[in-house]
This record gives C-alpha cells, structure tokens and sequence, in this order.
C-alpha cells in the first residue's frame, strides 16, 4: 500500500488535461484510404503474408460486408465511415533494431512521455516490452532469455512468418472471424500485434507487456493478440494502451484470443487510457474490442482490466470454461467522465464439470458519462457443480451522468450456484465527512474512497500497473464532483 | 382471401378471434388496427422478448362460442367483499353494476399502449371492467376469472384507487385443468395521491393455456402500491408490470412467487420507473422450477435524471429441481441520478443438501424435506402478503402442488 | 482554546441549539452530559463542520479563528479532532494509508514536510500502544469489519496520530464493555497535555469515572443549564435528569 505516494498523485493533478496526449514525429507509410479486397491484397503483399492467411483475410472481408454493426449496446455515437479509414501505416524504417541503441531517439522520446523508460523498465521491473508503434513492431527485448525457456514473443507478423502453424492452428479458433462486426473487420484487416506461446510446463518467469499505442492521425489499429498458453504453462501478460490527443474520432477494433489448455493459467491485465475526448466529447478513440479466452480442463483465465479513457468502449473479456475444473475471472474498474461512454463487461460461457467464475465489477460515473456493465453468465446442462459469483458495483459522482447494470443469468443446470449482486450509490457522504474531519481536501478524499472502492480488482493487477492504475483513477476523476 | 404469404402471425391469429362486442371509439379502432397492422409476434431478437416465444399461440383451437355460465363456479378467495365472476371472459349473467363495479359500458374509456398485444386486447375484448375505491375504508372486490371452455379471454380492466383512498383488489384466474385457452388481459391502475392500494393476482390457469397479461401503473405523489404476483400453472404466463411513479414519497412493492412443472413457461417482466425523488421500491420474486419448466425474470429499475433520494431494491432468487429445467435471470439498474441506494440481486441453485441431510437424520423422507425446503424459500415471498386469504390460498396452491 | 458564544442552529428547520455558550481552555477537560436529544451530538457535529445544520445566530472563536467560516478540513488541520459516535467504513482503504495521508495533508497546511515512511511506521508503532490496538488493525481497511469496541479505540489511536489540540469525544462510551473503555479512558488520559483540551460528550456518568473531567456541564434543550463539577456528574447519576428538566422549567 505504501507505494501510492501523495507527491506522484498531486503531480499528476497538475495536469489538468489529457495526460498522454501528444503525437510524435515519426514519418509514416501509410496506404491508400478505403476498404475493398484490393486493399487487403495490398495490406497482405506488404507483410509478405502467406496465402493462407490471404485468403482467411478475404473470406472475413466477404463475411463484414454482410454484417451490420451491433446497436445493442448503451452507447450512442457517430458511426465509423469504414471507406474514411487508412487502414495500414508503419513507421517507414524497415530494418528491424538489432538493440535498444539502434531505436529512432524521438520514438524513444516518446515512450518517455508514456513513462514507461526502457532502460528503466529493463533494468528494475524485468519486463519484456513489446512496443507497438502504430502497427509495425519496433522494439522487442529479452527474446533471448525467453527463448532459452522456449517461450516466443514476438509481433504477430513475426510470428506469421516464423512460427505459421502455431499461428495457422489457433488463430480465430476461439474468436472466429464471423463472431461479431468488430471480430470481422479485424480479421480482414488487422496489421499487426503480439503472439505468445509459453511451452508444456514453462512458468513464464517474468510479467509480459505490450504497450500499443495509435499514433499517425487517421489510421485506425486493428490489432490482434493470440495467446497460447500450453499444458500446465503460466503466463501474466499485460497490455497498457495511451493514444496522442485527436479531434476527429479513431477506431479500434482489436481482437484478442487467449487458450489455456489443460492445467495452464493465463493472467491477462490491461490498463486502458486512450483519448477520452475532450471536456465537450469532442473526438476520443472508439473502442471496439473482442477478447475471449478458452480455458480448457483444470486451467484458468483471469482478465483484470483498468479502463479509464476511450470516448465509446464496447469491451466484454470473456471465457469459455469448457474443460473440467476450469475457472475464469473478471476483475474491472471502468471510469468515465465528461462524455465518455462504456459499455463493458464479460460472458462467462460454463460447459465443464465443475467450473467456476468469479466477477468483480466497479464502475465509476462522472461528469455527463454513461457507464454500463453488461454480462453474461450461461451454464449449460452438463456443467455440473458449477459456480459463479458476481458482484458488480456502481459509484455516482454526479447528477447528471449514468450507471447501468445489464446482467443476463442463464441456467440449465440444477446443481449450478449463481450469485449475481450488484449496486449503485453515490460516494458515501459521511466517509467523505469523516476524511475532511481528519483533514484530508476534498479532492483526495475522493480519490482516496475510489481507490479503496476499487481496492478488490486493483490488487489483482502487478505491482507496477496497480501504481499506475491508481494515479490513472485519480487523474480521470479530476473535477468530477458533482 | 389475403395471401398466405403476406399474413403475420397476428393475422392468422385474429382470423380465430371474434370482433368485441364493447363500444369502441372509431379512433381508438382505428389505432390498434394500424398498429397490429405493422406488428408481428415478437421474436427473441426483441430484447424483451428475448426468452419468450409466443408461436404456440397460433397453435391454440379457440372455441368462440363458450358458455356465459358454470354450474360449478370455481372457488373465490375471499370470504368478504365484493365479487365479479367472469366465465370465459364474459361478465357472468346477472351481474348489475353497483358503486364502485362498472362492467356495462357506453364507451371504453381511451387508454392504449404501443403493444401490439393491448391492441389485440382492445379490438376483441370480451369484457371491460372498472373498479373504483373512493373511501379509506380498504374495501376489497374479487375478480373471479372461471375458464372452462378453450376460448379467447380478453379482459380490460380499469382500477382507480382516488385521492385518498384504499382498496384491496384480487384478479382470481382459474382455469380447468387441461383448459387451453388464450388469455389477453390489460389492466390500467390509478393510485391518487395518499392512496393504497394492494393488487393480488393468482393465474391458476389450465395446463395448456397461454395467458399473456399487462399492468400499467401510475401513481401520485405519497401513494403506496402493491402487486402480488403468483403465477401457479398454465402454458405460458407473460407479465408485463410497468409501474411510473410519478410523484414523490411512494411506496412501491412487487413480490412474486411461481412453482413451475411439466412443461410451463414463466415470464414475469417488472419497470419500475422512477420519474421523481424521495420514492422508495422493492420487489422480491422468488420461484422454483422443475420438470422441463423455464422461468424468465426481468426486472427493471429506472431512476430518471433529477429523481434523487431513491432507494430501490430488487431481488429475484430461483430454485431448479431437475436437469432440463432452465432459469433466465435479468435484473437491471438504469440510474440516472446519483444520490440514490439502488441493489439488486440473483441467485440460482438447488436445496442445500446439508439442510436435506439435516431434516433426513430427524426422520423426514427426502421428498418433504424437500418439500419443507421450498415451502420455506416461497415464505419470504408470502410474508410479504399482508392479505391472509391470499398467502394461506398461495400456501394451500403451493402443497398441491407438490402432492401432485 | 475554544469559546462558544450564544450558539443558535436549526436542522430541517428545527432548532436543536438555543443559545449555548461555553469557553473550554488548554489543559481543561469539559464533560457535556444531558439527556437524549438535549443537543450534545448536534454540538458535536457542528464544531466538526457538518452541513446539514444551519447555524442561525451565535459565534465560535477556535484558536483565534472564527471557526464557523471554516471548512471541516480547515478545522481538522488547526487542530480539531472528533472521535465520532459511529465511525464510519471506509472499505478497501487502509488505516495506515489513510492516516498518512491525513497527516501529511495537515502538514502541507502547516507549511511542513510530510511525514517519512521511516518517521511514521515508528509512530504507528508508538500510538498504537496507547490504545492497545492489534497493529494487523492498523494495516485492515478504516474501521471495515471493526467491533464496535475496535472502532471507538481505533477513534483514539487516530487522535493519538493528529495530536489535536481540540479533541471533542461523541459518546465514545457508548457500546463499550467495561475493559474496552478502560482503554480508551487510558488512551485520552495518556494523550492529556497542558497544551491540549477536551470536550467529553456522554449521556452516563461512567466514562468520567476514568476520564476526571475539570468542568461537568448540563445541556438541555439546547442550552448548557447547569455547570458543576465531577460532583454534579455524580448527583446526575443517582438522580436521572428529570429534577434538571423541572428545575429549569421552574427556573
């Protein structure tokens, strides 16, 4: 606990605006605005894709074009001109950095700005970074240490190009192509992202991250992530996301596939602090994201999510508990202020004997805000002895913004046992009483309750991302009073 | 002849139906049939009707030319108070409107909705009946619902609790065993200002029947409502509860209990939509499930912008017996206002076994412990009726149904 | 210290303070007892700072200051404590984080450093001890899942850690056994100083059989109507309140 200090917060106070929003000088190759089969053809021949993967490309492509987007979710916003998108931009160098020193210096400036010093990082945290700028990997460290283990980490074109059957054989198993608009359009398009694969028996030994990052104007990121974690393997892997300040709105629609096989564990956090949009929503990322986890016998998924920027998010982690024994968490903060919009939650899909899920929702509204949690737990005949615990909680800070609770409960099991709970109050009048009469302002009262509120999903997350996720919890509510 | 192909279900549906014989307005007819026009059975793409599918309807032979009269009346609740029957939907014969009953009519007051069902509802009602308390004397009017012949049962119903006032009200369905008959019921509630009025609804309905009911509420400023749901038997039960508190300092309680067997379905959607502050709410409904019955739950709390110092509670709690059972559970908070205590909260499982183990060992067979178990799940759910006629009537209805 | 002149003040329009005037002094101790609802947690609240009561006439001067135009922080940070009636539960927050945080922002109004991990851990340590709290107390979330004992005694640790110069006690003896408010008696006891002073808010003489207050004063019906001292509280305890009642009525 004492690793929260006052100094930090009240720094990050200071800041009254977007945090992280700048745009970086990097010269961008960037491809022709639109979207047609040519397009793909090009996006595919660019990263010397084999014609499997073409083919899986068009065949997605085909599929979107007869879907329409979802509506319903608790979000309104202007619809995304999917022929208004660039759909490919890489940072020009194409020579892949041998070592840190080769790194573009202002790209190392930038992620100073994002706080996440390399050096630093590699020296202290030990954490293997994968830096995503836009969509071209640039930067990835401690490959060799992870590949004594016979773990790979690696961008996915990297992937795609090293290891193809791996690829070939989990790719779009979990989330197929024709799952939902968003899953599509990703499958048809999407640049670029990470591949991990952690051996029989290997304990990854150290916290894998990426940090993603939208950065020339225009280019939507359709990124995509497999995570394979194989028999008995473990793996933390986190994902942190910041994007430079826009007026005019970005898309993202990433995919994210994650499969535990049997007595594997994968641990998936993510901080999101993208653009929210500006104090009148003007501009802010759309955040359209499918993420599914396939847990097999005896294994586990647990997502921990910290979402506080994004102007639209529609975001639901989910796990499909299909082994024996399996167990599948949800642990989520969602904050949004001014005119920010979530729509988030999880699906917890219970097919095995004996399997268990655990959710854990805060939500936090302020501002004019609408804040939903939607979920969904299923338990199917032979899920037997199943259990799911929920508990979804939803915090007012002003009179004119929105908590929503959106639960569907499903059972056709008699020996399953759901427990859903959820609710909704403003902060608490006497605690914020009770920190002024002990001499705490206002503002850090507030903030200081809400990191408490909290408490139960933060501590799920490593050390270094619990520190960051705090001050991020902060600096959102800022001026959120109602 | 319309063409097969261009017909909705509700087409097909009203070709079975008979036209009311009650005086419509031309403008009120001519609005439900433009809307049933544009309307089809609702399908599970409709979030409302996510879980409910309501095609055996068309399945159903109703008989049109049912009896107006039984020989043995089915059994009322009450022992006091003031009763109406209704024999497959017509007012019995003999009965005379007197103070505070209206069953004959001039013209049907215009209420509608934009559901295709109270449309339906409107153009082939088969009785209209309107209640009206004005003193604070709590009087209590039986509506006995007597269904023997497979017919179209279309009651509207018009309950008007004034200024003031008090008034106990109980909607007594009671079907014959295999009845299969389609019931349509609409009920419009008034609570003035400082009334109380407390609604009982048993659907013991035939186990073939469909029986698809709406109450739309309304209620003034320092008023208290109660509605009581018990769904007992039948096919399909649907109901839509949509209560507006409109004025402040209310009270508002939904409670619910359902045994569910065989092949029935049970669909209970509650809104409560609070439009203006200071209000309290609470709904409990609890229900078990066996055989290859399904039970939905949809409950939905609305606290619109400004209507601050709500305090809303909403819990619905399911026990299923057997493996081909299902439970649907949606309880939802849409909450606009921040100084507000809004919960809600879902369960499902089975009877705890340590509590089975427990009443064996004292010499109990399984089957009433089991027995005892439920009955003392549902006991929350009747310790809230405050009408004893009603909970002991519930309680005898629930132990036959475990005899059976 | 304090001087409460003429203190007048409404809550939803109903005056519950009549007229209340009390001078307390440094190195005092001053017991407030009366019967329920003559006004001594409403006294309680308003020198904290609560909002919901409207003060209509009167004047309190704290420290030099005019304590009414301050913010409840702003009094904590001159040196007002209150030891509350029913501490509220601040889930997911630690103890410790909160009375870091507490302190340092009472030093940063004070112009001071803040406190160092070092600096405070020993503090905790020390504090601790005076009210005999379990230091795994200190580390668990503000008064989540406390006893009712636990969170009358963890009132007194974090009074220990502010050093007030005020501390108004609300009832703290309500709901307590009889070790329990040996503790706690121990604990304002300990922390008495020359520089510092009490108002001990309580409806039984109990508490003041371990915590010897210098002045024993009678509210009733908003106004103090009877000013002795520990014998008074005594004279209380045998008699109830109801000769105060009539003597004031025939007064």
């Amino acid at each position: 606990m004492g690793q929260y200090t006052e100094n930090e917060l009240a720094k990050d106070l200071e800041n009254q605006d977007y945090k992280f929003g700048f745009v970086t000088d990097v010269e961008t190759e960037k491809i022709p605005v639109g979207l047609n089969e040519d397009i793909i053809r090009l996006i595919s021949s660019k990263k010397e894709e084999p014609k499997w993967l073409l083919d899986y490309r068009i065949n997605a492509y085909r599929t979107w074009l007869t879907m329409t987007e979802p509506e319903w979710a608790h979000v309104r916003y202007q619809k995304p001109d999917f022929q208004n998108i660039t759909y490919y931009a890489a940072p020009k160098q194409t020579k892949k950095y041998e070592s840190w020193d080769d790194v573009d210096p202002e790209m190392k400036e930038t992620m100073g700005k994002l706080g996440i010093s390399m050096e630093e990082q590699k020296r202290l945290t030990g954490v293997a970074v994968d830096f995503v700028m836009d969509s071209v990997s640039v930067a990835t460290s401690f490959k060799s240490k992870l590949k004594e283990l016979g773990i790979i980490f690696c961008s996915f074109s990297e992937a795609v190009q090293e290891y193809p059957e791996l690829v070939r054989e989990h790719m779009g198993t979990i989330i197929p192509h024709t799952d939902n608009f968003y899953a599509a359009l990703n499958a048809a398009v999407f640049t670029d992202g990470s591949f991990c694969y952690i051996p029989k028996g290997v304990r990854c030994p150290m916290e894998l991250s990426t940090y993603f990052r939208i950065n020339a104007g225009g280019t939507g990121q359709f990124e995509r992530t497999l995570v394979i974690a194989d028999e008995g393997a473990y793996v933390s892997y986190l994902e942190g996301c910041t994007a430079p300040q826009r007026d005019e709105n970005q898309l993202h629609a990433a995919v994210v596939e994650l499969k535990a096989l049997k007595d594997a564990e994968i641990k998936y956090s993510t901080v999101q602090n993208w653009y929210p949009g500006d104090k009148n929503g003007i501009g802010g990322v759309f955040n359209f994201v499918t993420k599914r986890g396939l847990c097999e016998t005896n294994a586990k998924i647990s997502w921990t999510q910290v979402e506080t920027g994004s102007a639209v998010t529609w975001k639901y982690p989910s796990c499909i508990l299909k082994g024996d024994h399996a167990v599948g968490e949800f642990y989520s903060v969602a904050v949004t202020n001014n005119y920010q919009q979530a729509d988030t939650g999880t699906k917890m899909i219970h097919l095995g004997k004996n399997t268990k899920s655990t959710i854990i929702s805060k939500g936090i509204s302020a501002g004019d805000s609408q804040n939903s949690y939607r979920g969904l737990v299923q338990i199917h005949k032979n899920a037997h002895k199943s259990r799911n615990f929920s508990q979804c909680d939803s915090l007012l800070m002003t009179d004119h913004c929105g908590a929503h609770t959106f639960p569907y409960i499903e059972c056709k099991n008699p020996t399953a046992q759901i427990e859903h709970e959820a609710t909704t109050s403003k902060i608490g009048e006497d605690q914020l009483f009770y920190c002024k009469q002990r001499g705490i302002s206002e503002e850090k009262a507030i903030s200081l309750i809400v990191n408490g509120y909290c408490k139960e999903v933060l501590n799920q997350l490593p050390m270094e991302f619990a520190v960051e996720a705090q001050k991020l919890l902060a600096i959102s509510l800022e001026g959120s009073v109602g | 002849m319309e063409d097969l192909l261009t017909q909705t279900k509700f087409d097909r549906l009203r070709t079975q139906l008979n036209e009311t014989a009650l005086p419509l307005t031309e403008v009120a007819k001519q609005r439900a049939q433009s809307l049933l026009e544009i309307s089809d059975f609702p399908t599970r793409k409709n979030e409302a009707w996510k879980y409910t599918n309501v095609n055996g309807l068309n399945k159903l032979l109703l008989n049109a030319s049912a009896s107006k009269s039984n020989n043995k009346p089915a059994n009322t609740i009450s022992n006091n108070g003031r009763k109406v029957h209704i024999i497959n939907g017509h007012i019995a014969e003999g009965q005379t409107d007197t103070p505070g009953i209206k069953t004959s009519w001039d013209s049907l007051p215009e209420r509608y909705t934009e559901s295709p069902f109270d449309a339906l509802n409107l153009l082939y009602c088969s009785c209209a009946v309107e209640l009206t308390f004005d003193d604070s004397e709590n009087k209590s009017i039986e509506l006995v619902f007597d269904n023997n012949h497979n017919t179209a049962i279309f009651p509207r119903l018009f309950i008007n609790c004034k200024k003031g006032s008090k008034g106990t009200v109980i909607l007594n369905f009671q079907g014959a065993e295999n009845n299969a008959s389609f019931i349509n019921a609409s009920t419009y509630i008034d609570v003035g200002e400082n009334a109380n009025l407390s609604i009982h609804k048993i659907q013991k309905n035939g186990n073939d029947t469909f029986d698809l009911q709406r109450e739309y509420v309304n209620q003034a400023a320092n008023s208290s409502f109660t509605m009581n749901t018990f769904p007992l038997s039948g096919r399909l039960t649907r109901n839509d509860l949509l209560i507006n508190v409109n004025g402040s300092n209310c009270e508002t309680f939904m409670n619910g209990a359902y045994t569910l067997k065989g092949k029935s379905h049970c669909d209970n959607h509650t809104t409560v939509d609070h439009k203006v502050a200071n209000c309290y709410s609470k709904e409990l409904y609890k229900g078990v499930i066996d055989d290859r019955a399904t039970n939905v739950f949809n409950g939905k709390v609305f606290v619109r912008k400004d209507a601050q110092k709500i305090n809303a509670f909403q819990s619905n709690a399911n026990i299923l017996l057997s493996e081909t059972g299902t439970v649907n559970s949606k309880p939802e908070l849409e909450i606009y206002a921040d100084d507000v205590k809004c919960s809600h909260g879902s369960t499902t499982g089975q009877l705890d076994d340590e509590a089975v183990f427990y009443l064996r060992s004292r010499g109990l067979s399984e089957k009433s412990a089991k027995e005892l178990l439920v009955k003392a799940f549902l006991g929350e759910v009747l310790e809230a009726v405050e009408n004893e006629e009603v909970s002991s009537y519930v309680e005898e209805q629930i132990e036959l149904h475990f005899s059976k | 210290m304090i001087e409460i002149i003429n203190l007048h003040a409404n809550i939803e329009g109903k005056e519950i303070l009549k007229g209340l005037t009390l001078t307390v002094k440094a190195g005092e101790v001053h017991a407030i007892m009366g019967p329920n609802g003559a006004g001594k947690s409403t006294l309680a609240s308003i020198l904290a700072g609560r909002e919901e009561y409207e003060i209509t006439s009167g004047e309190v001067t704290f420290e030099g200051a005019d304590l009414l135009e301050l913010s409840t922080e702003e009094r904590a940070h001159l040196g007002l404590f209150l030891a509350f009636q029913y501490p509220v539960e601040i889930p997911g927050v630690s103890n410790v984080n909160f009375l870091r945080t507490a302190i340092n922002e009472i030093r940063e109004a004070k112009g001071e450093d803040s406190i160092s991990a070092k600096e405070f851990m020993a503090m905790v340590r020390e504090k601790s001890k005076i009210v005999e709290l379990d230091s795994k107390l200190a580390s668990r979330s503000v008064n989540e899942g406390f006893s009712g004992g636990e969170k009358k005694r963890n009132e007194i640790f974090q009074m220990a850690m502010l050093n007030p110069k005020l501390a108004v006690l609300d009832e703290t003896d309500s709901g307590l056994d009889i070790d329990a408010l040996r503790i706690v008696a121990k604990g304002v006891n300990t922390l008495k100083s020359a520089d510092n002073a009490s108002i001990v808010i309580t409806h039984y003489q109990r508490l003041l059989d371990y915590i010897v207050p210098d002045f024993v004063h009678v509210l009733h019906d908003g106004k103090i109507v009877k000013t002795g001292n520990k014998e008074l509280a005594l004279e209380l305890e045998e008699k109830g309140y109801d000769w105060i009642k009539e003597e004031t009525q025939v007064g």
